[in-house]
């Protein structure tokens, strides 16, 4: 891949690729961090990108990969990737609720699933794409990947009628 | 679309069984004020992936990019010193043309000013100064003939030349004491095979 394929196929992929780090550091600041070495690490290897299939899933997994050492390396996980964890202060999304802060809560709901379904549900229901895509980057199969975003959506459902439940009694 | 419609839609979509067009459809639905109530406590997940998949990058990494890959990086220290030497020539060119300037408009006036006399005794004075210069000049020829010394040295260089010759002559002789002991070696091998 020349450098000029590089800008035209590569590059407008970084609002992608900052919305999914975005996922897991939940702050700008590392996000484009995240991306921006990312794009160095493609940049390095242009010549071997045209020996995959879909660049983009490419740089969806060079992202998720990288996003996981970074909170690795920062200690903010010491189990398996199953169970990482957000590294921001776990406010009770009830409290969130109260400040009718709509976008926090879903959010807040959204670190509280594994990995996994996180990133099932933000590559389907944020970025529109098919599941076959979707299990190719998280090297799972389809059927996989729809059993894990039925039960992040349930789990996210669930959540939001606690809290809808919890506000009405609060009134 | 009906609410029954979009009822049937949700269940599916529980299911992880909705295309993306119907989850389209679904996001849409839901970005409404008047929601059902019995759907309402779901709108802040629709509402919340619809502005979430309109965030950007903050940054243009294209800049970020080649910012990290150029080769070379401005050195400031270099820069600068190309500065002081473009200053310090700007300030060389303009002392000179300001001089020139200013001897130009004290030549000026000498001419029209002055009065005969004074112009005679001016005369006078230069006259006396390109003398005195002169004698200074004519003791300077005087000690030029100091360098008649070198000629003295190239005369003893020339003796050291002569050294050369005399290696020569040396070497010569080496070899020929060089012959003698083979001659003498040979008569010692004569020697030691007739007392055999």
């Amino acid at each position: 891949m020349t450098a000029n394929e590089f800008c035209n196929r590569v590059l407008p992929l970084q609002d992608k690729l900052h919305r999914l780090a975005l996922r897991y550091f939940n702050n700008t600041e590392d996000s484009v961090d995240a991306v921006q070495e990312v794009f160095y690490k493609l940049w390095l290897q242009k010549e071997k990108l045209d020996s995959f299939r879909s660049v983009e899933a490419f740089a969806l997994v060079i992202t998720r990969n990288h996003c996981l050492d970074r909170l690795k390396a920062k200690g903010f996980q010491h189990a398996k990737l199953e169970t990482v964890q957000h590294p921001v202060d776990q406010q009770s999304p009830y409290r969130i609720a109260e400040q009718k802060d709509e976008l926090a809560m879903v959010n807040q709901l959204l670190n509280q699933l594994p990995e996994m379904q996180r990133n099932v549900l933000h590559l389907r229901d944020i970025e529109g794409m098919e599941l076959e895509e979707i299990a190719e980057i998280l090297e799972m199969n389809p059927v996989a990947v729809r059993v894990n975003l039925s039960r992040a959506r349930k789990f996210i459902r669930e959540k939001l009628i606690a809290i809808q439940n919890y506000e009405y009694k609060g009134d | 679309m009906s609410t029954k419609e979009i009822e049937i839609l949700l269940e599916k979509y529980f299911e992880a069984s909705t295309s993306v067009e119907e989850e389209r459809i679904l996001r849409e639905f839901f970005q409404r004020e008047n929601i059902p109530a019995h759907l309402k406590s779901l709108q802040p997940l629709f509402r919340t992936m619809k502005v979430e998949s309109g965030i950007k990058s903050p940054v243009d990494h294209e800049i970020l990019l080649i910012e990290k890959i150029s080769p070379v990086k401005k050195n400031p220290f270099y820069s600068n010193r190309r500065l002081y030497w473009i200053s310090s020539i700007a300030a060389t060119i303009l002392l000179v043309l300001s001089i020139i300037f200013l001897k130009e408009r004290e030549n000026k006036p000498l001419s029209n000013n002055y009065s005969p006399d004074e112009v005679q005794l001016a005369l006078l004075q230069t006259t006396e100064a390109l003398n005195f210069i002169s004698l200074k000049l004519n003791k300077g020829t005087s000690e030029l003939s100091q360098l008649e010394k070198i000629d003295y040295t190239r005369v003893a260089l020339e003796n050291i030349a002569r050294l050369d010759q005399g290696m020569g002559q040396m070497q010569s002789g080496f070899s020929r004491v060089d012959e003698g002991l083979g001659q003498l070696n040979k008569l010692s091998k004569l020697n030691l095979i007739t007392n055999q």
